[in-house]
Protein backbone atom coordinates (compact mmCIF):
# COMPACT_ATOMS: atom_id res chain seq x y z
CA UNK A 1 0.00 0.00 0.00
CA UNK A 2 1.52 3.42 -1.16
CA UNK A 3 0.82 6.46 1.24
CA UNK A 4 -0.84 9.42 0.05
CA UNK A 5 1.95 11.39 -1.29
CA UNK A 6 -0.26 14.72 -1.03
CA UNK A 7 -1.03 13.98 2.88
CA UNK A 8 1.49 16.42 4.48
CA UNK A 9 1.93 13.72 7.67
CA UNK A 10 3.22 11.51 5.12
CA UNK A 11 6.27 13.78 3.70
CA UNK A 12 8.70 11.38 4.56
CA UNK A 13 7.14 8.30 3.12
CA UNK A 14 8.03 7.33 -0.40
CA UNK A 15 5.39 8.83 -2.77
CA UNK A 16 5.13 6.64 -5.76
CA UNK A 17 5.51 2.92 -5.89
CA UNK A 18 9.33 1.55 -6.92
CA UNK A 19 7.97 -0.08 -9.70
CA UNK A 20 5.81 3.06 -11.08
CA UNK A 21 9.44 4.57 -10.93
CA UNK A 22 10.92 2.39 -13.04
CA UNK A 23 8.11 2.40 -16.02
CA UNK A 24 8.83 6.05 -15.90
CA UNK A 25 12.36 5.85 -16.78
CA UNK A 26 12.28 2.92 -18.65
CA UNK A 27 9.63 5.10 -20.66
CA UNK A 28 11.91 7.86 -21.09
CA UNK A 29 15.41 5.66 -21.96
CA UNK A 30 13.23 3.84 -24.61
CA UNK A 31 11.52 6.84 -26.42
CA UNK A 32 13.84 10.14 -25.68
CA UNK A 33 17.41 8.00 -25.59
CA UNK A 34 17.24 4.92 -27.17
CA UNK A 35 19.28 2.90 -24.97
CA UNK A 36 18.42 -0.20 -22.45
CA UNK A 37 18.34 0.70 -18.48
CA UNK A 38 17.49 -1.30 -16.08
CA UNK A 39 16.92 -1.28 -12.24
CA UNK A 40 19.22 -1.92 -9.74
CA UNK A 41 20.14 -2.15 -6.29
CA UNK A 42 22.47 -0.25 -3.93
CA UNK A 43 25.02 -3.19 -3.59
CA UNK A 44 25.43 -2.87 -7.59
CA UNK A 45 26.04 1.00 -7.99
CA UNK A 46 29.74 1.49 -7.97
CA UNK A 47 29.32 4.99 -9.52
CA UNK A 48 32.32 7.44 -8.82
CA UNK A 49 32.37 11.22 -7.63
CA UNK A 50 31.90 12.67 -11.40
CA UNK A 51 28.34 13.19 -11.50
CA UNK A 52 26.18 15.12 -13.62
CA UNK A 53 22.92 16.21 -11.76
CA UNK A 54 19.71 17.72 -12.39
CA UNK A 55 16.94 19.24 -10.35
CA UNK A 56 13.33 20.13 -10.79
CA UNK A 57 11.04 21.59 -7.37
CA UNK A 58 7.86 20.46 -7.45
CA UNK A 59 5.54 22.63 -4.95
CA UNK A 60 1.91 22.62 -4.13
CA UNK A 61 -0.29 20.14 -2.61
CA UNK A 62 3.14 17.87 -2.23
CA UNK A 63 6.34 18.95 -2.78
CA UNK A 64 9.77 17.74 -3.43
CA UNK A 65 13.26 18.05 -5.10
CA UNK A 66 13.34 15.65 -7.98
CA UNK A 67 17.12 14.98 -8.82
CA UNK A 68 18.87 12.98 -11.77
CA UNK A 69 22.16 12.08 -11.58
CA UNK A 70 24.01 10.61 -13.97
CA UNK A 71 27.88 9.51 -14.06
CA UNK A 72 29.10 11.67 -16.52
CA UNK A 73 29.99 8.87 -18.89
CA UNK A 74 26.17 8.23 -19.27
CA UNK A 75 25.14 12.12 -19.16
CA UNK A 76 27.34 12.12 -22.29
CA UNK A 77 25.67 9.03 -23.68
CA UNK A 78 21.92 10.32 -23.06
CA UNK A 79 23.01 13.56 -25.07
CA UNK A 80 24.42 11.85 -27.90
CA UNK A 81 21.46 10.40 -28.36
CA UNK A 82 19.81 13.52 -27.71
CA UNK A 83 21.37 14.80 -29.95
CA UNK A 84 22.50 12.35 -32.46
CA UNK A 85 26.12 13.32 -32.28
CA UNK A 86 29.05 11.69 -31.42
CA UNK A 87 30.88 11.87 -27.84
CA UNK A 88 33.71 13.79 -29.59
CA UNK A 89 31.21 16.45 -30.86
CA UNK A 90 29.26 16.92 -28.07
CA UNK A 91 29.52 20.24 -25.79
CA UNK A 92 29.23 20.60 -21.75
CA UNK A 93 26.20 22.54 -22.74
CA UNK A 94 24.60 19.74 -24.16
CA UNK A 95 25.22 17.42 -22.01
CA UNK A 96 23.65 19.95 -19.26
CA UNK A 97 20.68 20.54 -21.46
CA UNK A 98 19.68 16.59 -21.93
CA UNK A 99 20.57 15.86 -18.27
CA UNK A 100 18.18 19.10 -17.86
CA UNK A 101 15.56 17.59 -19.50
CA UNK A 102 15.50 14.08 -18.18
CA UNK A 103 14.72 16.10 -15.13
CA UNK A 104 11.84 18.11 -16.25
CA UNK A 105 10.14 15.04 -18.02
CA UNK A 106 10.58 12.87 -15.31
CA UNK A 107 9.90 15.46 -12.14
CA UNK A 108 6.61 16.27 -14.79
CA UNK A 109 5.74 12.59 -14.94
CA UNK A 110 6.13 12.44 -10.90
CA UNK A 111 3.56 15.34 -10.52
CA UNK A 112 0.86 13.82 -12.60
CA UNK A 113 1.34 10.59 -11.02
CA UNK A 114 1.13 12.24 -7.33
CA UNK A 115 -1.88 14.60 -8.18
CA UNK A 116 -3.20 17.72 -6.70
CA UNK A 117 -2.17 20.95 -7.34
CA UNK A 118 1.21 21.38 -7.86
CA UNK A 119 3.49 23.47 -9.76
CA UNK A 120 6.68 22.13 -11.40
CA UNK A 121 9.70 24.18 -11.62
CA UNK A 122 12.16 24.96 -14.26
CA UNK A 123 15.61 22.51 -14.31
CA UNK A 124 18.64 23.22 -12.37
CA UNK A 125 21.56 21.67 -13.57
CA UNK A 126 25.28 21.46 -12.43
CA UNK A 127 28.18 19.40 -12.04
CA UNK A 128 28.52 18.46 -8.46
CA UNK A 129 30.36 15.39 -7.00
CA UNK A 130 27.56 13.02 -5.71
CA UNK A 131 26.85 12.63 -1.98
CA UNK A 132 24.44 9.93 -0.34
CA UNK A 133 20.72 10.76 -0.19
CA UNK A 134 18.99 10.96 2.82
CA UNK A 135 16.07 10.78 0.34
CA UNK A 136 14.64 8.29 -1.88
CA UNK A 137 16.34 6.69 -4.76
CA UNK A 138 16.17 4.34 -7.07
CA UNK A 139 19.33 3.53 -9.04
CA UNK A 140 19.62 2.04 -12.51
CA UNK A 141 22.56 1.19 -14.81
CA UNK A 142 22.91 1.58 -18.49
CA UNK A 143 25.64 0.81 -20.97
CA UNK A 144 27.26 -0.12 -17.64
CA UNK A 145 26.92 3.33 -16.38
CA UNK A 146 24.47 4.56 -13.11
CA UNK A 147 21.82 7.17 -12.91
CA UNK A 148 19.70 7.93 -9.92
CA UNK A 149 16.65 9.08 -9.48
CA UNK A 150 15.97 11.13 -5.84
CA UNK A 151 13.12 12.50 -4.53
CA UNK A 152 13.50 14.52 -1.68
CA UNK A 153 10.30 15.14 0.34
CA UNK A 154 9.79 19.00 1.42
CA UNK A 155 7.09 18.94 4.40
CA UNK A 156 4.75 21.42 3.60
CA UNK B 1 2.99 22.74 -43.72
CA UNK B 2 5.06 25.16 -41.74
CA UNK B 3 5.65 24.67 -37.88
CA UNK B 4 6.96 26.00 -35.15
CA UNK B 5 7.97 24.71 -32.53
CA UNK B 6 8.88 26.16 -29.13
CA UNK B 7 11.32 24.56 -26.26
CA UNK B 8 13.73 26.21 -24.21
CA UNK B 9 15.65 22.72 -24.61
CA UNK B 10 17.03 22.50 -27.75
CA UNK B 11 17.58 18.77 -27.14
CA UNK B 12 13.96 18.59 -27.05
CA UNK B 13 13.43 20.48 -30.11
CA UNK B 14 15.67 17.96 -32.14
CA UNK B 15 13.97 15.16 -30.80
CA UNK B 16 10.78 16.52 -31.82
CA UNK B 17 11.95 17.32 -35.29
CA UNK B 18 13.19 13.55 -35.37
CA UNK B 19 9.81 11.80 -34.26
CA UNK B 20 8.38 14.30 -36.73
CA UNK B 21 10.24 12.54 -39.74
CA UNK B 22 9.33 9.32 -38.18
CA UNK B 23 5.31 9.97 -39.15
CA UNK B 24 3.66 9.59 -42.17
CA UNK B 25 2.20 13.06 -42.18
CA UNK B 26 4.33 14.31 -44.65
CA UNK B 27 7.01 16.88 -44.88
CA UNK B 28 7.06 19.73 -42.65
CA UNK B 29 8.92 23.06 -42.80
CA UNK B 30 10.01 23.62 -39.24
CA UNK B 31 10.83 26.67 -37.48
CA UNK B 32 12.04 26.78 -33.66
CA UNK B 33 12.35 29.00 -31.15
CA UNK B 34 13.73 28.39 -27.81
CA UNK B 35 11.25 30.74 -25.58
CA UNK B 36 7.87 32.22 -25.83
CA UNK B 37 8.98 35.87 -26.67
CA UNK B 38 10.66 34.33 -29.08
CA UNK B 39 7.95 32.85 -30.81
CA UNK B 40 5.81 35.96 -30.35
CA UNK B 41 8.69 37.44 -32.41
CA UNK B 42 8.55 35.01 -34.75
CA UNK B 43 4.54 34.90 -35.61
CA UNK B 44 5.13 38.98 -36.34
CA UNK B 45 6.67 38.29 -39.42
CA UNK B 46 6.35 34.86 -40.25
CA UNK B 47 2.89 32.94 -40.49
CA UNK B 48 2.94 28.96 -39.68
CA UNK B 49 0.71 26.82 -39.79
CA UNK B 50 0.96 25.29 -36.60
CA UNK B 51 2.60 25.43 -32.92
CA UNK B 52 4.12 22.72 -30.88
CA UNK B 53 4.84 24.08 -27.38
CA UNK B 54 6.51 23.40 -24.46
CA UNK B 55 4.43 23.93 -21.22
CA UNK B 56 7.15 24.60 -18.82
CA UNK B 57 9.85 27.23 -19.97
CA UNK B 58 11.33 30.69 -18.30
CA UNK B 59 10.74 33.74 -19.20
CA UNK B 60 7.18 32.84 -20.60
CA UNK B 61 5.11 29.55 -20.06
CA UNK B 62 3.67 27.83 -22.39
CA UNK B 63 0.17 28.37 -21.39
CA UNK B 64 0.64 32.15 -20.82
CA UNK B 65 2.30 32.15 -25.08
CA UNK B 66 -1.03 30.16 -26.04
CA UNK B 67 -2.99 32.99 -23.89
CA UNK B 68 -1.01 36.10 -25.76
CA UNK B 69 -1.76 34.42 -29.21
CA UNK B 70 -5.22 33.86 -28.44
CA UNK B 71 -5.90 37.44 -26.98
CA UNK B 72 -4.37 39.26 -29.80
CA UNK B 73 -6.69 37.11 -32.33
CA UNK B 74 -4.81 34.48 -33.72
CA UNK B 75 -6.69 31.15 -33.77
CA UNK B 76 -3.30 29.08 -35.72
CA UNK B 77 -3.24 25.79 -34.40
CA UNK B 78 -1.72 25.06 -31.37
CA UNK B 79 -0.61 22.00 -29.40
CA UNK B 80 1.23 21.19 -26.19
CA UNK B 81 4.15 19.04 -26.12
CA UNK B 82 4.76 18.74 -21.76
CA UNK B 83 5.80 16.12 -19.40
CA UNK B 84 3.03 17.60 -17.09
CA UNK B 85 0.21 15.08 -18.15
CA UNK B 86 -2.40 15.97 -15.80
CA UNK B 87 -5.84 15.81 -16.12
CA UNK B 88 -5.77 19.53 -14.95
CA UNK B 89 -2.83 20.50 -17.00
CA UNK B 90 -5.07 19.00 -20.02
CA UNK B 91 -8.06 20.41 -18.61
CA UNK B 92 -6.35 23.92 -18.66
CA UNK B 93 -4.82 23.85 -22.34
CA UNK B 94 -7.74 22.46 -23.70
CA UNK B 95 -9.83 25.94 -22.07
CA UNK B 96 -7.48 28.09 -23.15
CA UNK B 97 -7.28 26.87 -27.05
CA UNK B 98 -5.15 24.24 -27.30
CA UNK B 99 -5.85 21.66 -29.73
CA UNK B 100 -4.19 19.10 -28.14
CA UNK B 101 -1.28 17.73 -24.93
CA UNK B 102 1.31 15.41 -26.02
CA UNK B 103 2.63 13.79 -23.23
CA UNK B 104 6.63 13.43 -22.84
CA UNK B 105 7.94 10.94 -23.81
CA UNK B 106 6.05 10.38 -27.05
CA UNK B 107 6.50 7.94 -29.59
CA UNK B 108 6.66 8.81 -33.16
CA UNK B 109 2.80 6.44 -32.74
CA UNK B 110 1.72 8.49 -30.25
CA UNK B 111 2.71 12.41 -32.11
CA UNK B 112 0.55 10.65 -35.04
CA UNK B 113 -2.66 10.07 -33.01
CA UNK B 114 -2.75 13.67 -31.86
CA UNK B 115 -1.36 15.50 -34.89
CA UNK B 116 -3.35 13.52 -37.40
CA UNK B 117 -6.99 15.01 -36.39
CA UNK B 118 -5.85 18.17 -36.50
CA UNK B 119 -3.90 18.66 -39.62
CA UNK B 120 -6.84 16.29 -41.37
Amino acid sequence: MVPSATDPQLANDPPIASDILHRMVKDFFDTMVGLPIEPISESDATDGCDCVQSSVRVSGDWSAHVVVTATRALATDIACAMFDLRPSNISEDEILDAIGEAANILGGNIKSEVGGTCELSIPRVGLFEYEDSDAFTEIFRCNDQFLRLIIRPIAN
Amino acid sequence: MKLLIVDDSKAMRMILIRTLKKTSLGDFTIIEAASGPEALEILEKDSPDMILSDWNMPEMKGIELLQKIREAGNNIRFGFVTSEGSDETKQLALDSGAAFVLTKPFTADSMQAVLEPVLS
